[in-house]
């Protein structure tokens, strides 16, 4: 029997790489050239991986387009304007973007900017004045004209003003309770420009609503509303500016409800009963969840207008208070508001309450407990679920009254 | 700050020092934005160049080129120095290219027209061959557009990673290490996954030949900046 001698070096993979780049050393050449003789098959085939090769070598290349350079320019100044690395974690270019970055396409973008803001502020400028005649004096910026003069207080008051100040806004006008009242008569504005720029201002504030205050989940005041929920005693007040489509904002509210969210859970649905609106209404002053810190003024300690407000060795502490809010006189609209007895879901549902009805959100405490029932109660008493009870978590209900702001 | 074009430098991709790479970078590092523009512009043609011959389309190069070097943009602070900032670089716009053609799973199946002249000669023998040497051999087939079109359009039916080798050994003239710093394998993987890239590719082409095709919409190696589009 016959048998193959070994070839104690045998021709391998990186030979034959080493040929097809011509880097193969000398003995190693001579010695795979021996064996290409004997496999012209093969032969053939590393000839022709040799072409492939030099033609791919051959093949200049391009330039990169300066659209790169530029599109590339756009994230840094982006990153340098920001200084944010993980916002601009989420600055892939979109196809929107570069869409947006061919000339032609950002010319007619800019160009369709500028005439919808065009049109936009002359509607707003058209439409001014009702808005302005009607909206809280608080939301009016109050704009000096001349020396800058400190605010003395009684003793300025009682020198019957600082003469050689214009006060272009209205005095703003408040009660003891610090609820804030509408503005009596027209804005006098002294110059153009001024009244330009008060109007826009003016106009802006209006249409935004009252500052929307911000709600943190951590914070008492939304345990509190809590515990008050789970007792009946939580009412969330909304109020909103005048004129506004109460009824239309609540619709989207109910089907907006986020009912997908496993964790911020809520609906707004169905009507407040009867009962139950008759006795919010006559329940008298409410009390605002909200706290806010209160300074007093220090007792006028010199005659020195230097000294005004300062009376030496004393600390006057800040006091946390609460407001009290007004009965319910005449509601816009209620509704009744479901969901999950935990901070998130409770965050959500009053910004979107904010959101969709455009006005301040106050969370208050009922003097008396509201005939308020919770659901599920069981399994038994649900006809058709999609998830099972055992997932099931508890829902508490809560009225939702909306009231002008005026 | 003397660093050639790059499309006028290859083969470049050969690990030179990049001391102006590290300047640069201790400039953004201190917090000169300033310094992304000269760093980008250094490095912008590579990336450009790998990612075109990685998806053979211009368009869609540049857009890949755009996200590696938006990538460089937000990893730059991870970038530890052991290694080349070009071959950083590339390694970020080969995985970029190699994630695009995955998640796509593009594939080119262009028609290609019959090349107008012969690859081979079959009756010609191997001495008869041999007698050619490689470069004069090589000489003669670059002069033919058809070729490139040919072997572009086999280049782009391979295997994604074959193709990432074959243009980071013969478009972009890697050495092995630096392939190998690419890809993240040894370097003898390199050199056993060269070698079938190098029939895959050859495969391909000698199966465009016998389909008589050759160029096509999707084969056509248009001359630097004559356009955009395939490539």
């Amino acid at each position: 029997m016959d048998q193959q001698p070994s070839n104690p070096n045998p021709i391998t993979e990186a030979d034959l790489i080493g040929w097809v780049e011509g880097t193969l050393p000398a003995a190693r050449d001579r010695m795979l050239r021996a064996e290409l003789t004997r496999n012209p098959t093969l032969a053939l085939r590393l000839q022709a991986m040799t072409q492939d090769r030099a033609i791919l070598t051959s093949i200049p290349d391009e330039p990169a387009p300066a659209a790169l350079l530029a599109a590339v320019q756009e994230a840094i100044e982006r990153q340098t304007l920001f200084a944010d690395a993980p916002a601009l974690k989420i600055d892939r270019p979109s196809r929107w973007s570069r869409w947006a970055l061919r000339p032609n396409m950002a010319m007619a973008a800019g160009v369709a900017l500028v005439i919808t803001g065009g049109v936009y502020w002359a509607l707003v400028f058209s439409n001014a004045s009702p808005v302005v005649r009607n909206m809280p004096t608080h939301d009016v910026p109050s704009v000096a004209v001349g020396p800058s003069t400190p605010n003395l207080g009684p003793r300025n008051a009682a020198n019957g003003g600082s003469s050689g100040v214009t006060e272009i806004a209205p005095v703003l006008a408040s009660d003891t309770t610090g609820e804030l009242l509408p503005m009596q008569g027209d804005f006098a504005y002294s110059g153009s420009d001024t009244q330009t720029l008060a109007l826009a201002e003016a106009v802006m504030k209006a249409e935004s609503g009252p500052p929307r205050r911000p709600l943190d989940a951590r914070t008492a005041e939304l345990r509190r509303a809590l515990e008050l929920a789970e007792q009946g005693r939580l009412v969330i007040r909304v109020r909103t500016p005048a004129g506004t489509r109460v009824a239309s904002k609540m619709d989207a509210l109910a089907a907006s409800a986020s009912r997908r969210d496993p964790v911020r859970a809520w609906r707004v649905e169905g009507d407040v009963p009867p009962t139950l609106l008759a006795s919010l209404t006559n329940a008298g002053p409410m009390t605002s969840l909200e706290e806010r810190t209160v300074t007093v003024s220090p007792t006028l300690a010199s005659s020195e207008p230097q000294d005004v407000g300062r009376q030496a060795g004393v600390t006057v502490p800040t006091r946390v208070v609460r407001d009290t809010l007004p009965a319910v006189s005449s509601p816009a609209a209620a509704c009744m508001a479901e969901f999950r007895p935990t901070a998130p879901t409770l965050q959500a549902l009053v910004a979107a309450l904010s959101q969709k009805l455009g006005g301040e959100v106050i969370l208050s405490e009922a003097s008396s407990p509201q005939p308020i029932t919770s659901d599920p109660a069981d399994a038994s008493s649900v006809v058709w679920w999609t998830q099972p009870p055992g997932t099931w978590g508890k829902w508490i209900t809560v009225p939702v009254v909306v009231e002008s702001n005026r | 700050m003397t660093t050639p074009p790059f499309h006028d430098a290859r083969p470049a991709d050969s690990g030179r020092p990049g001391d102006d790479d590290l300047t640069l970078i201790r400039a953004i590092r201190r917090g000169e934005s300033a310094a992304w523009t000269p760093l980008l512009s250094r490095h912008q043609d590579r990336v450009y160049a790998v990612c075109v011959r990685m998806v053979g389309d211009r368009e869609l190069a540049l857009d890949l080129a755009q996200d590696t070097l938006v990538k460089v943009i937000q990893g730059l602070d991870s970038y530890d120095a052991r290694s080349q900032l070009s071959t950083w670089i590339t390694r970020i716009a080969i995985n970029v290219c190699l994630s695009k053609l995955r998640s796509e799973k593009l594939r080119r199946h262009a028609s290609l027209d019959a090349p107008s002249g012969g690859t081979d000669d079959p009756g010609r023998t191997f001495a008869e061959s041999t007698a050619q040497t490689r470069e004069q051999f090589a000489a003669e087939r670059v002069q033919s557009g058809e070729d490139r079109r040919l072997v572009l359009a086999a280049l782009m039916r391979i295997d994604p990673e074959q193709r990432a080798i074959l243009v980071l050994r013969d478009s972009r003239g890697m050495d092995y290490e630096r392939i190998a710093e690419v890809l993240g394998v040894a370097v003898g993987t390199v050199k056993s996954r060269l070698f079938r890239a190098r029939t895959a590719l050859r495969e391909h082409i000698e199966a465009l030949e016998k389909s008589g095709s050759g160029s096509g919409p999707g084969g056509g190696v248009v001359p630097p900046a004559a356009g955009r589009g395939r490539v």
